[in-house]
């Protein structure tokens, strides 16, 4: 299935932030990061205090009528037509492509999704974004989760961004297009298979030789974080929003703020 | 070695456990994937060509009864007599007692996925006839009392030793030796005399065209058109699915069919038949039959989204791109089609009780949907099928075993979810509580950490640290930060 | 109507009535694109002849090139090249070229079950014509016969055969199309496009699984 072509709109004086629940609960500081990143962008953030999840961990264990229910709770928080700047390629392809499968004749999340642009989609086609790297040299590598790549087609956007950085050399990973083996409840339900998948995964970036990889995506994240950092080697990952603030905003660190 | 779906979770994780197969998986899939990029290097062509074959498989789907009463009629004009079977059981019956009526015992089948699928070499067997499988990869199993672990490379799973070894210990006076020229050689000499002086040979169908009456036949060996034309009788086995409606819809799937398949522009062999010898000629069968096989094909049918599984055309390209199949194989599925296609045909073929397993063995990554010639919705019919599987009311459950995999402890998991979900209170509350235990998640273990660390929550969360920086509207839910 | 299947009285045709029911019980779909078949090219092919003979090549076959007075040299060459000693001949390819028939003997006329242990365990090879060929994927089209059995192109380890080059089509598609082969078809129609071969055994390409090892394909200009 293809990606539909997408239109953007004007930079807008406002945005929502969704935030998600993994970044909610487990990464804050790359909500912090991000907002930071768009508010130096003149850009005023609206965080709605009632988010909670976008309902794709029932919806992908096929408990349908509860992700409805929770995908509607969202959609109701975020009432004006401002742009919902998300900070996941999954939760994001689960708003664009599958809220449509949970409920195709529901107009008000129809008109939510459409306008759910993740954080380097946001960036890139929205805010014409002009990074300037402060950072010292490095060597990276992007993972791109699945949803991003397939759902939002959202992996050359990543890449586009950390190219603008003068001192940061992108470097490709062998099999970056595969799966890294999360899938939510697939990661407990099928361990076995999860761990094999991380497993090269976690290889493969280590092996690129990259100093540090940067992902769109904190499920992926904590898996291959967590894969890692069993096997005790130095590589993290790290949310792109939190890198690009790192390099390009250093004084903003949230600690500071 | 036999396997089964039910024993899906044991057979991958030996699987995982074994280097042989980790290693023979990941190369030939990697070669496999190169091959098709290799002859798909325009996306934009791929996706032009992957509309209009999704669109004739859709379009002949909505047609199909009349398509294949159609097919039907063409075929007896041609010559070609036409069965149905529903089940397996009625398939084999059906088969073999055409084999009684020629007084058939040698029998050679040209590779047929239906014919594993309703287990005829078992059945014969079993009945004192010998079917000999000709396709080298279908040989190479059947010496090895195995079964495919590829719909399109039967045999992907084992290396030259493994088969320089088989070869030497089943077939009588044959040296060991990993060198394949010679290997395939071997094969070919066995199955020489097997074709001379065999009674009746079987083959499966790519494409059944309705509107000719012809039964067309994909491959590179010669297995199939020697299967097809060298014994009097030749009956062809197929899923009522594969049939098409015009002869003008054959170019755009094959082309899709081989690109994605094996990456060649087109198969050495394309046969097209379209009745048995005329009274004039010299050779080629005198009898044609062709067996239009059911076997829960008519429940994917019943619904118009698990409809789309009937696309298919049997590439094999999902499960060359599948991160689950590359690491477990085709074996640990337990069924007869595995990988992504697997998952969503075999619990129409098998019910969903004996297949509870496969619908939730994938991350949903979507690269077969990605790949697949016919644009069938992969992840999105596993999700469903996951609907299914875990259907709490019973008007709901609509295909054969579905609620079977329903566990009340996991439908109250996510009614809880639900609930906090859609009370934002409650959920601070929830999120914040679990924060503050943050140093007891490492010692909650869970299959999650087989190979990796629980993640840790951080002290606060987003939600708490925005309430306390951002600026409450009084008016509405939300901060402005 | 009656079905062929009559034969089986143990309740076939309830299996035929019950999948048919099936079917059409099923709901109709909402919408389904209306779908102009394609008959366009698609692939442009620039030099069809050039196309083909790379592709060929690069599939393992070997492609010679004559008019039709060098025909027998080009015949002769090649079964000296191949070391090829009993060969046969269709009747298809002596009746256009009956010149050919000092090089290789017509294949005996009679039934096949006569002639099977000749052709299956003492012929080198055999000489066919092929009806048209398809440049966009070095595919020639076979259209046995009569005067040419199935088995010639198939059974000997080496197939010769000559290729007009009047008789280019571009793709597949234009292929059914211009011959109208919807309203009829031979009762075995091949599409040929490299001599048999398998990657069952660790993908590696091994050639002659069970059709012929050598393809030789013989481009002739007529005219």
């Amino acid at each position: 299935m293809q990606i539909p072509v997408r239109c953007y709109p004007p930079k807008p004086d406002k945005v929502y932030l969704y935030g998600t629940c993994l970044v909610n609960s487990f990464a804050p500081e790359s909500g912090l990061d991000a907002i930071t990143l768009l508010q130096h962008q003149g850009i005023e953030v609206v965080y709605p205090a009632g988010q909670t999840c976008c309902g794709q961990p029932a919806f992908n264990s096929g408990y349908t009528d509860e992700a409805l229910a929770v995908a509607k709770a969202q959609a109701a928080l975020f009432p004006e037509p401002w742009p919902v700047v998300i900070l996941s390629g999954s939760c994001g392809g689960m708003m664009r492509k599958h809220y449509a499968h949970l409920a195709p004749n529901d107009e008000q999340l129809a008109e939510f999704a459409s306008r759910v642009y993740e954080f380097s989609e946001f960036l890139l086609h929205v805010l014409h974004i002009k990074l300037e790297d402060k950072g010292e040299s490095q060597q990276v590598t992007l993972h791109t989760s699945c949803a991003g790549r397939r759902e939002m087609g959202i992996h050359p956007y990543g890449e586009s961004l950390l190219r603008q950085l003068d001192k940061v050399e992108l470097l490709e990973h062998n099999y970056s297009t595969e799966c890294c083996g999360f899938g939510g409840t697939f990661a407990v339900k099928h361990s076995d298979i999860s761990a094999a998948m991380v497993e090269d995964k976690s290889r493969n970036l280590r092996e690129s030789g990259a100093s540090q990889f940067v992902s769109t995506d904190w499920g992926c994240m904590l898996n291959i974080n967590g894969a890692l950092e069993y096997q005790q080697q130095p590589l993290r990952g790290l949310h792109l929003a939190s890198y690009l603030r790192q390099r390009t905003l250093p004084e903003h660190s949230p600690e500071q703020e | 070695m036999h396997t089964s779906a039910q024993q899906f979770k044991p057979q991958a994780h030996d699987a995982l456990a074994n280097p042989v197969i980790r290693k023979n998986f990941r190369g030939a899939m990697d070669f496999l994937r190169n091959k098709r990029k290799g002859v798909i290097p325009d996306d934009a062509e791929f996706h032009a060509l992957q509309k209009v074959c999704e669109q004739i498989k859709q379009q002949c789907l909505a047609e199909l009864p009349e398509l294949l009463e159609q097919l039907e009629k063409n075929c007896l004009a041609n010559g070609i007599q036409v069965h149905w079977a529903e089940t397996p059981a009625e398939a084999n019956a059906i088969i073999n007692a055409l084999i009684d009526k020629h007084s058939g015992v040698d029998v050679v089948k040209g590779k047929s996925m239906v014919s594993e699928e309703i287990g005829l070499n078992d059945y014969l067997d079993a009945r004192g006839k010998s079917c000999i499988e000709t396709d080298m990869g279908e040989y190479i199993v059947q010496l090895a009392g195995e079964h495919p672990s590829h719909i399109i490379m039967p045999a992907i799973h084992k290396n030259a030793q493994e088969i320089g070894q088989l070869f030497h210990d089943k077939i009588e006076d044959t040296p060991f030796t990993t060198d394949v020229d010679t290997l395939i050689n071997i094969g070919r000499q066995q199955m020489r005399k097997r074709f001379e002086h065999a009674h009746i040979g079987i083959t499966g169908v790519n494409f059944a065209v309705a509107e000719t009456g012809t039964l067309c036949l994909v491959e590179n060996e010669g297995n199939g058109r020697l299967s097809s034309t060298a014994p009097p009788v030749h009956i062809a086995v197929t899923g009522i699915e594969k049939v098409v409606k015009y002869l003008a819809d054959v170019p755009p799937l094959l082309s899709l069919l081989t690109r994605s398949a094996t990456g060649q522009v087109i198969t050495t062999y394309f046969n097209m038949i379209s009745g048995p010898r005329k009274s004039d000629e010299k050779d080629g069968p005198e009898e044609v039959h062709l067996v239009l096989v059911d076997n829960g094909r008519t429940q994917a049918y019943a619904d118009e989204q698990f409809r789309a599984t009937l696309q298919c055309i049997r590439c094999g390209a999902c499960m060359n791109h599948c991160p689950v199949y590359t690491r477990i194989g085709g074996h640990a599925y337990g069924t007869v089609y595995p990988g992504p296609i697997g998952k969503i045909v075999s619990p129409h073929m098998l019910g969903m009780e004996n297949t509870q397993d496969l619908p939730t063995a994938s991350s949903l990554c979507g690269a077969c949907e990605e790949v697949c010639p016919v644009n069938i919705p992969i992840p999105t019919i596993l999700q469903r099928l996951r609907t299914q599987l875990n259907q709490g009311n019973a008007d709901k459950r609509t295909l054969r075993g579905a609620g079977s995999a329903r566990k009340a402890s996991e439908a109250m998991i996510w009614k809880v979810w639900r609930y906090l979900c859609v009370h934002p209170r409650l959920y601070r509350l929830a999120t914040q509580s679990v924060a503050r235990l943050r140093k007891l998640v490492p010692l909650v273990k869970s299959p999650w950490n087989q190979g990796r660390v629980s993640p840790k929550p951080a002290p606060k969360t987003l939600n708490e640290l925005l309430h306390k920086k951002g600026k409450t509207n009084a008016n509405k839910p939300w901060m402005i930060v | 109507m009656s079905h062929a299947n009559t034969s089986n009285p143990n309740g076939i045709n309830k299996a035929r009535n019950n999948i048919l029911a099936k079917l059409r019980g099923a709901p109709k779909p909402e919408h389904i694109a209306t779908l102009e078949r394609p008959t366009h090219n698609w692939a442009e092919v620039a030099d069809p002849i050039a196309h083909f003979s790379q592709i060929m090549e690069t599939n393992h076959a070997n492609v010679y090139r004559c008019n039709q007075a060098d025909l027998p040299a080009t015949i002769e060459q090649l079964l000296a090249e191949h070391q090829l000693t009993s060969t046969l001949a269709s009747k298809d390819v002596l009746t256009y070229f009956p010149e050919l028939e000092r090089k290789i003997p017509l294949a005996p006329q009679t039934d096949l079950t006569e002639w099977k242990d000749q052709l299956y365990n003492h012929t080198d090879a055999c000489l066919t014509r092929a009806y048209a060929s398809i440049a966009a994927t070095g595919t020639l089209v076979l259209w046995p016969g009569a005067n040419e059995p199935r088995c010639l192109s198939l059974v000997p380890p080496c197939h010769i055969v000559i290729l007009d080059t009047q008789r280019f089509y571009p793709t597949l598609a234009n292929f059914i199309e211009q011959e109208k082969l919807a309203q009829g078809l031979p009762t075995n129609l091949l599409l040929v496009s490299g001599p048999s071969k398998t990657s069952d055994i660790q993908q590696t390409v091994a050639y002659g699984a069970h059709g012929p090892e050598k393809l030789l394909v013989i481009l002739l200009d007529t005219e």
